[in-house]
C-alpha cells in the first residue's frame, strides 16, 4: 500500500512538495485554504485585465539553471520563458544619477559593461563585486548543480553593507546593487553576502519571465499536480495536526471537520502559525517562541491600475525608485509619509485592447489604511512619472492586511521571516515524527527559494539526495 | 550578574523553555543522555541563550564539544566574560 502524506499549502513550495512526494510513489494531498492555489503568485483579474501579486520575472530559469531543470522533474509542461531583452532592463533611479534612472542589466558581463560605462572608476571593483556574486552562487550544491571541484565563497562571514563599502566609494553605485535587497527583504547591513548572492542577486546573472506571468506559472503546476496523482483539496484549511496518545503523528483536521489520516506531513504554512496547528506539549515552548520571534520582512503594499501601451509603455518596462542612500528608508518606516522604495511595473494582461496592467510596490508600516496607502503611492508615481500618471487609470489597492488574507500570512509581508545573519530560520525536521517543514521561512524566498525549499524537505524526509541526483542528472 | 546568578538563568531557561524538572539541573547531568535534548534541541538552546545573554553563539565557538551542564556553564560564563560592551 502507498504511503500517504499531506502537504498543507498550495503555494509554489506546497505544490512542489506535493509532486515531488508522488513522484516518488506517495498518495498525496495537498490542502490549500484558499479557493484556488497559489493565489500570490497566480494574480487576479480586474475588468478584464489580468494583475501580478507575486510574480514578475525570476532568476535561475536559464537552460540547465535550477528552475529549469526543477520543472522538468516536476513534469511542468507549456511554460514558455524568455529572458528580458534590452529594452526591458529596470530603471534604477537614485539621487544624484539621471532621472531616467541607471539601467539594471542581468548577465553579468552585460551589467559590467553598462554599469562599468556610467561608473569607469568604479569598474575594477564591480568586476570584483560580480565575481565574487557568482563565485558565491556556484558554491550553492542547488544553484550550481554541475559544479565540481572546490567550491569558493568569498566574502564568507561578511554582511552585503560591509562587502560593498569596502570595494565602493559611489554611494550611487552602492545604493544601485544594494537595492536588490529588495529581492529578499533584509537590509544590507543585516544580510550576509553569501545569502544576498543567492536570493537577491541572482539577477545579476540571469533573469528570465515566463508567457503569461504567475498565472500560466501556477497553471502549469496544476496540469503537473493532476498528472502526478495528488489529491488538491482547495477552500479547506486545516485546523489542527492530530498527535496519538503516544505522540506519533496520525492526521491533520480540517476547517471542516473532516479528519485525514497520515503519518506524514509537510506544513509551507508560515512558521508562525504552526503554535496553533501542533497540539501542546510536542513542540518545547523554545521552538515554539523561536518560531514566534522570527524577524519579519516588510509589509506589502501595492497599488494597480491600467495604461495604454504606446511607445514609452510596453510590458516588460519597469522602474525602482529609491529615496536617499539609506536602505535602512527603502523599507519604509513607520513616520514616514511616502514611500521610501517604489517599483513601477508594466505586465501583459493577456488580453488585446491596446492596454498594459500596472503595478506599484513599496514596503508599509503594518497599521496604514488602504486609502492611504494609495495616496502616499499615486503621489510618488505622479511626481516620478507624470506623464505615465496623466494615463494611468487606478483600480484596485492592497494594503498589508490584504496580503495577510490573501497568503494566509500573520503579517502580510512580502517574503515571511527574514533571512538575517544571526537568524536561524527553521529546519525541514522537527521534534514531531513524520512532521517537515518547507517554504520560503526554510530556505529562501522568490519561486526558486521555494522550490528548492521542497526539494530539500523531500530529500531530508526520504534521507538521501534523491531529488539532488535527479536534478543533477536532469 | 555574579556567576551564581549567571547559572541560576541558565537554569531558568532549561525549565521554562524546554520543560526539564528543577530537580534534574545539576552540574554532572549529561546534556543529551540525561536531559533528553537531542540536535534539534541545539539549535534552539543556541536561541534561548543568545537572547537571555545578549551574546552570539558561532558554531565554531567550542559549543559542540559541551557535554555536561557544567560545560555548558563554564561556556556561558566565558561568554558573558568576554562580550563586548553594549
Amino acid at each position: 500500500m502507498k504511503r500517504t502524506c499531506v502537504v498543507i499549502g498550495g503555494g509554489i513550495s506546497g505544490m512542489s512538495t506535493a509532486i515531488l512526494l508522488a513522484k516518488q510513489g506517495f498518495d498525496v494531498t495537498l490542502v490549500e485554504r484558499a479557493s484556488r492555489l497559489a493565489p500570490l503568485v497566480r494574480g487576479f483579474s480586474r475588468q478584464g485585465m489580468h494583475f501580478e501579486t507575486g510574480f514578475h520575472h525570476t532568476g535561475y530559469l536559464e537552460q540547465g539553471e535550477i528552475l529549469d531543470r526543477a520543472f522538468k522533474v516536476m513534469g511542468l509542461t507549456g511554460i514558455e520563458s524568455f529572458p528580458l531583452g534590452l529594452g526591458s532592463d529596470q530603471r534604477v533611479v537614485v539621487d544624484g544619477g539621471p532621472t531616467e534612472g541607471y539601467p539594471m542589466s542581468s548577465g553579468f558581463v552585460r551589467l559590467l559593461d553598462v554599469l562599468g560605462d556610467y561608473f569607469p572608476q568604479e569598474r575594477s571593483p564591480l568586476q570584483n563585486y560580480l565575481n565574487s556574486v557568482e563565485k558565491t552562487q556556484n558554491s550553492s550544491p542547488y544553484l550550481a548543480l554541475d559544479a565540481s571541484g572546490p567550491r569558493e565563497t568569498p566574502y564568507r562571514d561578511s554582511t552585503l553593507a560591509e562587502v560593498l563599502d569596502s570595494l565602493f566609494t559611489d554611494n550611487r553605485l552602492k545604493s544601485i546593487l544594494a537595492s536588490q535587497v529588495l529581492y529578499h527583504g533584509v537590509p544590507p547591513a543585516e544580510v550576509s553576502f553569501v545569502f544576498h548572492a543567492w536570493v537577491g542577486a541572482a539577477a545579476l546573472r540571469s533573469l528570465r519571465t515566463i508567457k503569461g506571468g504567475g498565472k500560466s506559472l501556477v497553471q502549469a503546476f496544476e496540469r503537473a499536480l493532476e498528472y502526478a496523482g495528488v489529491r488538491v483539496e482547495t477552500g479547506r484549511g486545516v485546523n489542527r495536526v492530530i498527535v496519538s496518545p503516544a505522540g506519533a503523528l496520525a492526521g491533520v483536521c480540517l476547517e471542516d471537520g473532516q479528519a485525514l489520516e497520515t503519518k506524514i506531513c509537510v506544513s509551507t504554512v508560515h512558521p508562525a502559525l504552526l503554535a496553533d496547528l501542533i497540539p501542546e506539549g510536542i513542540f518545547r515552548p523554545a521552538y515554539t517562541n523561536r518560531l514566534a520571534r522570527l524577524p519579519e520582512t516588510p509589509r506589502a503594499a501595492m497599488v494597480f491600475g491600467m495604461i495604454p501601451t504606446n511607445s514609452d509603455v510596453a510590458p516588460g518596462n519597469s522602474w525602482l525608485f529609491l529615496e536617499g542612500h539609506n536602505p535602512a528608508c527603502w523599507f519604509g518606516v513607520e513616520d514616514r509619509r511616502g514611500p521610501g522604495a517604489m517599483s513601477v511595473m508594466i505586465s501583459d494582461p493577456g488580453g488585446d485592447n491596446g492596454m498594459a496592467s500596472l503595478e506599484l510596490a513599496a514596503c508599509s508600516a503594518p497599521d496604514v489604511s488602504k486609502y492611504e496607502l494609495k495616496e502616499h503611492l499615486i503621489q510618488s508615481y505622479m511626481q516620478r512619472l507624470p506623464s505615465l500618471y496623466q494615463r494611468t487609470q487606478f483600480l484596485e489597492v492592497a494594503s498589508p492586511s490584504t496580503f495577510a488574507r490573501f497568503t494566509n500570512s500573520p503579517f502580510g509581508s512580502y517574503y515571511g521571516p527574514q533571512h538575517a545573519v544571526g537568524v536561524h530560520p527553521p529546519q525541514p525536521r522537527t521534534r514531531l515524527p513524520g512532521f517537515y517543514l518547507a517554504g520560503q521561512a526554510v530556505v529562501a524566498p522568490g519561486i526558486a527559494g521555494a522550490v528548492i525549499s521542497a526539494c530539500v524537505a523531500v530529500d531530508v524526509m526520504l534521507g538521501g539526495d534523491t531529488v539532488l541526483k535527479e536534478l543533477r542528472q536532469c | 550578574m555574579t556567576d551564581q546568578e549567571i547559572i541560576e538563568r541558565v537554569n531558568a531557561g532549561l525549565e521554562e523553555e524546554f520543560e526539564i524538572p528543577r530537580e534534574k539541573l545539576v552540574p554532572d547531568a549529561k546534556i543529551y543522555e540525561e536531559l533528553g535534548l537531542d540536535s534539534l534541541d541545539a539549535v534552539d538552546m543556541v536561541v534561548v541563550l543568545e537572547q537571555q545573554f545578549k551574546i552570539k553563539i558561532r558554531e565554531d565557538d567550542g559549543i559542540q564539544k559541551i557535554r555536561t551542564l557544567a560545560d555548558l556553564y563554564a561556556f556561558i560564563l566565558q561568554k558573558v566574560a568576554t562580550r563586548p560592551e553594549q
